[in-house]
């Protein structure tokens, strides 16, 4: 970390970044006294992006990545955290100050089919950001700037592998995979510094893939370009990053060095997902997977503490509590769903009023039958509770017994080393994880120089 | 009527669920023939998984439907046979050329006769189960529906199987003014919960009752599956199904499907661009290209000893989870049109082929280059020979490693 | 602005459909006349001749019974007769009660039409879709206040609301000069009781909503597409995004409701002239109204022929508007040929 561009403010640089969007917001709601809900799409994102560099931003669906992607170059307004780009903190530019910045980052958008105005030309589409910056200030002697713009457009068209005479081409006339390099020659044209790809490559074949991957590549090399590369598909992210952030529910799990990531996850989530890819060779037939269960909880209403523990085959259980993680799992389960009233206990009864039955109906609905020791006495009690109807009573029951840390806290980013970290109480060193305390969230993202860190300068 | 062809009655495998020779779908539009897929291949086996790969346009989609004869105007099936084994079927058509021991040629019955296949014999499952699910009934009830149909159907004569019994337009009137009533009894709607049960769905009984909306994308996938099982299929078509869905979904439903396959009640053609996806879940492949099958055989043959050149660039295109230092390696060019009018004489991928010979514009025949007992078919002359750059098609230079790159 | 296949799925519809060049027949004709008026009509549609009056169109010939009352040797004598008033080559359709010429009253009337209709309509699309883009581009309060608007404006019936507006107006109004008098193509129209702009003016302000409806809906679904976003990443303002992104995909469907209004127009004002609101007395409404008291009495073709006329035009336009829609249709022009 000894030379200058490490040591160097990192390009792009997120504190905390939340973006809310909230549903029932209008004058008729507050009417109809309807509590605003909040879908919590980005909460509490921290990155470092270093020039030079391509960061991967990876996650599945509804993680929050994209909302991401777009909130850093302010094309969505943040609803708290910090975005800084070389140094200047953008919800503090003045609207002269937000254009010029836009000529320093650009973005390219996913789908290509929908990312270009179907009434344009292509040469339109690629020089629009010319026309609205003015460039060329000073167009070459005898060339008006309308000229000098074509001109560029027909050079960048051909940099990205289309030919120049398609300039008055309208974007329906090609494939999803030359759209795509249209898309890229936009985000060139007014010579950014930092590109966020957004998906660029999801909605194109994997040969057409595989061509713009290797296009953007050599763009990088020779444009010196910075990129965010915000995607789902992991094989593409390890060929193409440096190093990686992991996303769920709006928050980083996990992040590192590329290599470390998929060679050494730390994090479940990282785990689960990095198993759940199919490889494309003959030894992934028959490779045993366990899925991971259940469903991405829905970003209205994240569980409470670290939000992956709905799924998390590692979730940890309290002191004192001896049962293996199935059946740990099984009783969290009950206790889960009895708790969000997703249980119509009806359906356990036998209709004469027999509780035995009813116990053991649940029980072996929910597995639970491999318990032991306090661990059983405790479910027998709550589910005695629970055939005398009284629910709230028998999930208080169970929380206090079996509650883990895993609901009540919130995981810090716990170092790995190496730059990588996670955000998992496994790692806790009161819990006995085996880091020390929770490294300092610069030194996590890495990029930055120590003595900055010594002077008090923090996050 | 598509035209029976004059190849000699086939020798099929007793194991051999499907057998489908020859295969062509054409589309008859505005702008003219489009010849979607072209004498295509392939078999399905008893207890296995096949795996049909291809990008956008190679005419994947087409062949599933082609094979449960669900091709609508402006498109025809219009060549090809379709050998299904079934005793009971055979029979019925024994002593015609539609039969060949207890193979039953589909492309020569009637088309009821097929129609009653659906649904019993042969069921399909689609990428997007949001718009194959109607919103406005809830997932039981049509499930169930789905197993009334194919109940009342096995307790009628094959000629009558392919109307739906029992549900005709007074049926419909008594069913939308008495709303309490439904076309599925008890039995069905208990069968019904079963299935969802089958592919994991929690709490099914209660989810039964819930409407598609309600379910998530996993969830509905399953649903749709429970759906498709209904009659209990010997061939499962699955075309994308899980091209939609986030990866760690994409486990939990291929392990269903796998289980599906697993426990012996039914076979699967899986369709879908994703490479990964074929080799966890299928035992035999094939490559589809601009309508052609350009190279099948069993998963070993095609992923680690590729003839095509197609096959191999797409392999080498995909980028390596566990390896990532190598260039990836692109197929240069586009895929082609299939506009019949467009298409160039002999092999269609020619023109994008880093080893393309002179020999290569004209029809090339399919070789195997497998072993007696399992077939390697390749649509390729360099199963047969060596690249020989001396006759080299314009554009590829002598080491045949690159194609001048075109745009 | 249009792209080549845009032409392309114009041409088609144009081929394959009889309607649609019928519609292109109709409106030419419409237009044709309406510009070389001077040149088309055969008589001066001002010029009264009462000798000539109430002749009947070429074909019919018109028997009546006139009661004449004379004074005869101081006493009051009424007398029956039975005329024959046969129909002139030169009045081909006939003439109105002063004697003008229905022809070339016609012919006229037409231009006030256009005049009115095309002229109004630019005026509500001018007012209408920039507020209607604004609404649906900006959503939130912005937009529920000027739909409030709109949706004031069409709880008015749009004829109750002209002749407020006229009433309100009146004198104090709108001289929009006469094109083609300032092209030279035709005399001063004879001044009414209101003027010929604010007519115009009227009816535009009437019925901007259409516009803004349209406008508006396109616009809260434009504004998420992608290209859009893109847009702004590359610095775009909105009144930039507005109008070189939203707007142009937005023209489809303006255009078809453009050759509606139009149509609309032409009836509001022959309502408005029909009713003594008229800008000019050379108008197909008014020439109705004043042939409604010859109806009954059997001279049906002072007010048939400019109902005629009305019919022809609105028709026209109409099927021009088919074929648009029919044409422009997004399902068809679509997006993406993959």
């Amino acid at each position: 970390m000894s030379n200058a561009t490490s040591a160097a403010e990192p390009l792009l640089r997120v504190r905390d970044l939340e973006k809310y969007y909230y549903e029932n917001d209008t004058v008729v709601d507050s009417l109809l006294r309807r509590e605003p809900e909040s879908v919590q799409a980005v909460d509490g994102v921290d990155l470092n992006v270093r020039r030079g560099e391509t960061l991967g931003l990876v996650g599945e669906s509804g993680c929050g990545k994209s909302t991401t992607g777009e909130t850093v170059l302010r094309l969505r307004e943040p609803t708290g955290g910090t975005v800084a780009f070389d140094g200047q903190d953008l919800s503090e530019l003045s609207r002269d100050e937000l254009t010029a910045f836009r000529e320093r980052a650009q973005i390219v958008f996913q789908d290509p089919f929908s990312s270009l105005d179907p009434r344009m030309t292509i040469g339109d589409i690629v020089t629009e950001g010319l026309r609205i910056h003015d460039r060329p200030a000073d167009p070459p002697a005898g060339t008006s700037k309308a000229e000098a713009r074509r001109e560029r457009a027909a050079e960048l068209l051909d940099r990205v592998g289309l030919s120049a005479d398609q300039i008055d081409r309208y974007p329906h006339e090609f494939s999803g995979g030359q759209r795509q390099r249209v898309g890229i020659a936009r985000a060139l044209a007014l010579d950014p510094e930092f590109v966020v790809l957004d998906e660029p490559v999801s909605a194109l074949d994997v040969s057409v893939q595989a061509q713009i991957l290797n296009l953007l590549d050599d763009l990088q090399a020779e444009y010196g370009l910075t990129y965010l590369f915000i995607a789902h598909d992991l094989s593409v992210v390890r060929h193409v990053c440096d190093r990686v952030a992991v996303m769920y529910l709006g928050e980083i799990v996990e992040r590192g060095e590329t290599a470390d990531i998929f060679e050494s996850p730390a994090h479940p989530y990282t785990e689960a997902l990095l198993d759940s890819v199919p490889r494309a060779e003959v030894a992934e037939h028959g490779r045993r997977v366990d899925p991971l269960p259940g469903d991405v909880p829905s970003p209205r209403d994240p569980p409470s503490g670290c939000r992956f523990r709905t799924r998390c085959p590692a979730v940890i259980p309290p002191a004192g509590v001896e049962t293996d993680q199935t059946d740990y799992r099984a009783v969290v389960t009950l206790r889960d769903r009895l708790a969000r009233g997703e249980l119509g206990l009806d359906r356990f009864r036998s209709g004469d009023g027999d509780d035995v039955a009813f116990k053991r109906t649940v029980r072996e609905e929910f597995g639970l039958t491999g318990l032991t020791g306090a661990d059983a006495d405790t479910l027998e009690d709550a589910l005695e509770i629970l055939a005398n109807g009284r629910v709230e009573e028998a999930v208080e029951r169970l929380t206090d017994r079996f509650g883990s840390v895993c609901e009540t806290d919130v995981p810090a980013e716990h170092d790995q080393g190496g730059g990588q970290t996670a955000a998992c109480h496994l790692y806790r060193e009161d819990l006995g994880g085996s880091e020390p305390a929770e490294a300092s969230v610069e030194s996590a993202l890495g990029g930055v120089d120590p003595d900055e860190l010594a002077s008090g300068e923090g996050p | 009527m598509p035209d029976v062809s004059d190849t000699p009655a086939p020798e099929l495998d007793d194991d051999v669920l499907v057998a489908v020779r020859d295969l062509s779908t054409r589309f008859f539009t505005e702008e003219g023939q489009v010849n979607a897929v072209e004498n295509a291949s392939f078999e399905v086996r008893d207890n296995e998984v096949l795996g049909i790969v291809g990008e956008s346009g190679s005419g994947k989609s087409v062949t599933a439907l082609s094979l449960i004869d669900l091709v609508d105007s402006p498109g025809e099936i219009t060549g090809g046979e379709v050998w299904y084994r079934d005793a009971e079927l055979a029979a019925e058509f024994a002593g015609s050329d539609a039969v060949v021991g207890d193979h039953v040629d589909l492309q020569r019955v009637p088309a009821t006769v097929r129609r009653s296949l659906r649904g019993s014999s042969f069921s399909m499952i689609f990428q997007d189960p949001m718009s194959s699910l109607n919103p406005s009934v809830t997932v039981g009830e049509q499930i169930a529906e789905a197993v009334e149909v194919q109940r009342r159907a096995k307790g009628n004569p094959r000629r009558t199987r392919s109307r739906t019994q029992g549900y005709g337009l007074g049926r419909l009137l008594v069913d939308t003014l008495v709303p309490t009533r439904s076309y599925a009894d008890e039995e069905s709607r208990a069968r019904a919960v079963e299935l969802l049960e089958q592919v994991g769905i929690p709490d099914p009984a209660d989810r039964a009752d819930e409407y598609p909306h309600q379910f998530s994308g996993g969830m509905l996938q399953r649903a749709m599956i429970a759906q498709a099982l209904a009659g209990e299929p010997d061939v499962l078509i699955a075309d994308e199904p899980t091209t939609a869905l986030d990866v760690t979904i994409q486990a939990q439903i291929l392990d269903i499907l796998r289980e599906l396959q697993e426990s012996g009640e039914t076979s699967v053609v899986m369709i879908t661009h994703d490479l990964g996806v074929i080799a966890r879940m299928c035992d035999r492949v094939g490559v589809m290209y601009a309508g052609e099958i350009v190279e099948r055989g069993r998963l070993a043959d095609v992923f680690d000893d590729p003839v095509h050149p197609y096959t191999r660039g797409l392999l080498g295109s995909v980028p390596d989870l566990e390896d990532p230092s190598t260039r990836l390696q692109p197929i240069e060019g586009n895929v082609p049109s299939l506009l019949d009018r467009e298409m160039p004489e002999g092999c269609y991928f020619a023109d994008r082929c880093p080893k393309a010979m002179e020999d290569c514009r004209q029809p090339v025949p399919e070789y195997d280059t497998g072993t007696a007992s399992d077939e390697h078919a390749v649509q390729c002359v360099l199963a047969e020979r060596e690249y020989d750059p001396a006759v080299a098609l314009d554009g590829r230079d002598e080491t045949g490693d690159e194609v001048v790159p075109s745009e | 602005m249009l792209s080549d296949r845009v032409r392309r799925n114009l041409a088609s519809e144009f081929r394959g459909s009889i309607l649609a060049k019928l519609g292109v027949v109709l409106v030419l004709l419409v237009v044709f006349v309406a510009i070389f008026a001077p040149f088309v009509a055969p008589h001066d549609p001002t010029t009264q001749s009462l000798d000539n009056a109430e002749r009947p169109p070429l074909g019919i010939v018109q028997t009546e019974q006139r009661t004449t009352s004379e004074m005869v040797d101081g006493e009051v004598q009424t007398v029956t007769e039975t005329v024959t008033i046969r129909p002139d080559a030169a009045h081909p359709l006939g003439t109105d009660g002063l004697g003008r010429d229905m022809l070339s009253r016609v012919i006229y009337g037409a231009r006030t039409s256009l005049i009115v209709g095309v002229l109004g309509t630019v005026l509500a699309a001018t007012v209408g879709v920039p507020v209607g883009l604004i609404a649906g581009y900006y959503r939130g309060r912005i937009d529920d206040g000027l739909m409030r608007f709109a949706d004031v404006s069409l709880a008015f019936p749009s004829l109750v609301l002209a002749i407020a507006l006229i009433g309100l107006w009146g004198r104090a109004s709108v001289a929009v000069p006469d094109p083609f008098v300032a092209a030279g193509f035709a005399q001063e129209m004879p001044e009414t009781f209101v003027l010929p702009g604010t007519v115009i003016v009227v009816v535009g302000v009437v019925n901007w909503v259409w516009f803004a409806r349209i406008a508006r809906g396109e616009a809260l679904s434009l504004r998420d597409q992608e290209y859009v976003t893109a847009a702004r990443a590359l610095g775009a303002d909105d009144s930039r995004i507005i109008a070189g992104h939203v707007l142009p995909n937005a023209i489809t469907p303006i255009i078809v409701l453009g050759t509606v209004q139009v149509a609309a127009i032409i009836l509001l004002e022959s309502s408005l002239s029909f009713l003594g609101f008229s800008g000019t007395t050379l108008s197909w409404g008014f020439d109705i109204s004043q042939g409604r008291d010859y109806v009954s009495s059997g001279q049906w073709w002072i007010a048939g022929m400019p109902g005629l006329a009305i019919m022809v035009a609105v028709i026209g336009i109409n099927l021009i508007g088919d074929w648009l829609r029919d044409a422009l249709d997004p399902g068809i022009e679509g997006e993406g040929g993959a």
